[in-house]
């Protein structure tokens, strides 16, 4: 009874100041962004640049041919859409509109000279020289890369190359068979996909945001040693705090997601995972609060902490790039388990089990910081 | 006059020392920088990470890391176990009669089988050589985009953290109601205005010249740095002006602050990832011309004419916005 009514006079002062608001016009600008700004389909194919240094006509326009008919089989665009971030070309955005994502741009220079030239103005654009050995009568096909590559990058654009070619040669072997685990996986458009991480960093995290501006706020003000000779216990007065900042994330997260992916959410799922994260993002921010004893001295570690958790949309953006650090870090599980509600056919084994994880570790957290903010809360 | 001037900012220094805060807003974005700078060599450097049994040839395993990671586990079911995880990441199981079996997810990015594929071909195929002659070279330009586009963002960002000391000093002082106690003294109230901006105008242009050295930019034009770096602190202590005057609880000059993360996110992401036709979307904002400089810098192909250019459009929209909020800056510190 107490907590409700301490959690009822906290949200009546929480809808009286700026805050709850300010959350709000954030998910708002998120939703506009999202809906109005981020294509459905992202490529991040690359610009090909090719020089033929051929004289011959006819070997030209052989390979001009071979150029066109197998552009997107011969390399692919993911070698370089992994190397991160990458400009899109104008002409790659249309390719990705006409429901054929990551088809690459060739364009055809007339020299070397320019070839150069145009891959030092775009620094993520790949050359091509193709040109004609007559000591061997071979073909030969030079790729011409910015610098930064790896070396397993190198080796492995060359393997892509010759693989098809080699295909075609008398005495070719092919003894892999492929066996795909779940032949219904189903990627995300790039909207929807991008949802897990603005919901985890805005809604989870909101308490590990602003949980400790408000003790700190009831401190200085001395609402805190007034509450000292109430009934009220800590963890009631705590428990009033983390039920603020849960109600907040609810409803900054249920906008955002029933405004950008209605079709796509399991909204139970998902409200199941923004209470457990909820709930252990503001028993970590209250937890990490009780060091210190002022706002400016915590907000230091706070905002350190955040970009730390914040890492792991490195590895979701790229799964190829998932260090163990990062597969440590809480905020990895979580931006998956999100995902996961957002798909035709969740794992409801990964997501109530990270839903419990994060519970449980929440629970344990919130039990640490009510010790130290008993010894400390009222100095 | 710049007595009076020094007098405010170093009391607020000394006030930032004693609570550490200072010292700890000078080198929290330097731990980012490094945090960073450790990131930038993994990230895009494997394209594909394979797992494979350990009873597998250690001659194929070496063949393998020749293109990606490898991992190497106990049997079938350990493998199909983290294939399963949610990361990128393929099973190769030899098989009794000399082929493999390649193991996928399903949810893998778009053409990564087909990598794998072909590693496994060219292993499968020692002796046959490709109807053409392959060869790779390259510019020698070693400069990631990542890290590139990582630095410059971080630098832009930075200029926050300058932006917070304003405001929190602000704040705080608004809270114990210590404002209108420079009304009866004999500071005027620019030299107090001066006095408090100064080190969200210092802040950042340290923060520049450390990420940039951090990220071992060390061969780019420092004065050029200096100059954009100073009209991004200008930015940067309007925000904590403007944000500190209109806030009088830390809560809502926190949730304030952080709000604005957005519109740097999407200055700086937008000039990395839309289109040139697009751009001009993002001229209202002083991020995108402070991006636009940082990178030019950073590229080293930045002409004195740019800078000023962009600095001019920055310092134009800076007063705009001082205009049109200086009544309300004004009575903020009256109150």
């Amino acid at each position: 009874m107490k907590l409700i009514s301490t959690f009822l006079k906290d949200l009546k002062l929480s809808l009286r100041s700026y805050y709850i608001y300010i959350e709000i016009i954030m998910a708002l600008l998120i939703i506009a962004v999202l809906l109005f700004v981020v294509p459905d389909n992202m490529s991040s194919g690359y610009r090909l640049l090719v020089h033929l240094d051929i004289e011959n006509a006819e070997i030209s326009q052989v390979v001009e041919q071979f150029m066109s008919k197998n552009d997107s089989s011969m390399i692919d665009e993911q070698i370089f859409a992994d190397l991160d971030i990458s400009k899109l070309a104008e002409e790659e955005l249309e390719a990705s509109e006409s429901e054929e994502p990551g088809v690459q741009t060739i364009e055809l220079v007339d020299s070397v000279e320019l070839l150069r030239t145009g891959m030092e103005e775009d620094r993520n654009t790949v050359g091509m020289v193709v040109s004609f050995n007559e000591e061997t009568a071979k073909l030969a096909m030079e790729f011409v890369l910015q610098g930064y590559e790896s070396e397993q990058m190198r080796n492995l654009l060359q393997a892509q190359f010759a693989a098809p070619m080699t295909a075609l040669l008398p005495g070719y072997v092919d003894q892999t068979e492929l066996t795909v685990l779940d032949e219904a996986a189903e990627k995300l458009p790039a909207k929807v996909n991008l949802l897990p991480v603005l919901l985890l960093l805005n809604s989870s995290f909101v308490g590990l945001f602003i949980i400790a501006a408000y003790i700190f706020m009831d401190k200085e003000e001395g609402t805190i040693r007034a509450l000292t000779v109430t009934p009220l216990r800590i963890r009631e007065y705590l428990l009033s705090k983390v039920g603020i900042m849960l109600l907040t994330g609810i409803v900054t997260g249920s906008m955002t997601v029933l405004a950008v992916a209605p079709r796509h959410v399991h909204y139970g799922h998902f409200l199941v995972l923004m209470i457990s994260f909820n709930l252990f993002g503001s028993a970590l921010g209250l937890l990490i609060g009780s060091f210190y004893d002022t706002l400016t001295k915590s907000m230091g570690s706070l905002y350190l902490v955040i970009i730390v958790l914040a890492l792991a949309s490195v590895s979701y953006f790229m799964p190829a790039f998932s260090p163990l650090v990062i597969r440590l870090l809480p905020s990895y599980p979580m931006l998956f388990a999100i995902r996961e509600t957002l798909l035709k056919s969740p794992d409801i084994g990964y997501i109530y089990t990270w839903a419990g994880v994060f519970i449980a570790i929440g629970l344990v957290l919130f039990a640490l910081a009510e010790w130290r903010y008993r010894k400390t809360i009222t100095v | 006059m710049l007595r009076r001037i020094l007098a405010v900012t170093m009391r607020d220094l000394r006030s930032g020392m004693r609570d550490a805060m200072i010292p700890y807003i000078l080198i929290a974005p330097l731990l980012v920088a490094v945090l960073f700078k450790l990131f930038v060599p993994g990230v895009g450097s494997t394209v594909i990470n394979v797992a494979m049994p350990e009873t597998a040839e250690p001659a194929f395993a070496e063949y393998v890391e020749r293109y990606g990671e490898v991992e190497l586990l106990e049997d079938r079911d350990a493998i199909v176990k983290r294939v399963q995880a949610m990361d990128d990441l393929f099973g190769i199981v030899p098989k009794a009669d000399g082929g493999y079996e390649l193991i996928a997810a399903g949810d893998e990015l778009t053409g990564t089988v087909e990598m794998v594929q072909s590693v496994l071909s060219s292993w499968q195929n020692p002796d046959l050589e490709p109807p053409v002659e392959l060869k790779i070279s390259d510019m020698g330009w070693e400069l990631s985009p990542l890290a590139r586009f990582g630095t410059n963002f971080l630098v832009v960002f930075m200029s926050v953290f300058g932006g917070m000391i304003v405001m929190l000093n602000l704040v705080e002082e608004k809270q114990y109601n210590t404002m209108a106690a420079i009304n009866v003294s004999a500071i005027r109230r620019w030299e107090y205005v001066l006095g408090k901006a100064l080190p969200g105008l210092i802040l950042p242009i340290l923060h520049a010249f450390a990420v940039l050295v951090i990220m071992g930019f060390t061969e780019v034009d420092y004065l050029q740095v200096a100059v954009v770096a100073f009209a991004i602190a200008l930015i940067s202590m309007i925000i904590g002006f403007v944000v500190g005057v209109y806030q009088s609880e830390p809560i809502g000059a926190v949730a304030s602050m952080k709000i604005l993360f957005l519109p740097i996110m999407a200055s700086v992401f937008g000039a990395i990832f839309l289109p040139e036709k697009w751009q001009p979307v993002l001229y209202w904002s002083p991020f995108y011309w402070a991006y636009r400089s940082v990178d030019d810098i950073v590229l080293q192909q930045a002409a004195w004419s740019d800078i000023w250019l962009h600095n001019l459009i920055i310092i134009a929209i800076t007063a705009l916005v001082f205009a049109l909020m200086h009544k309300r800056i004004k009575q903020g510190m009256r109150a």
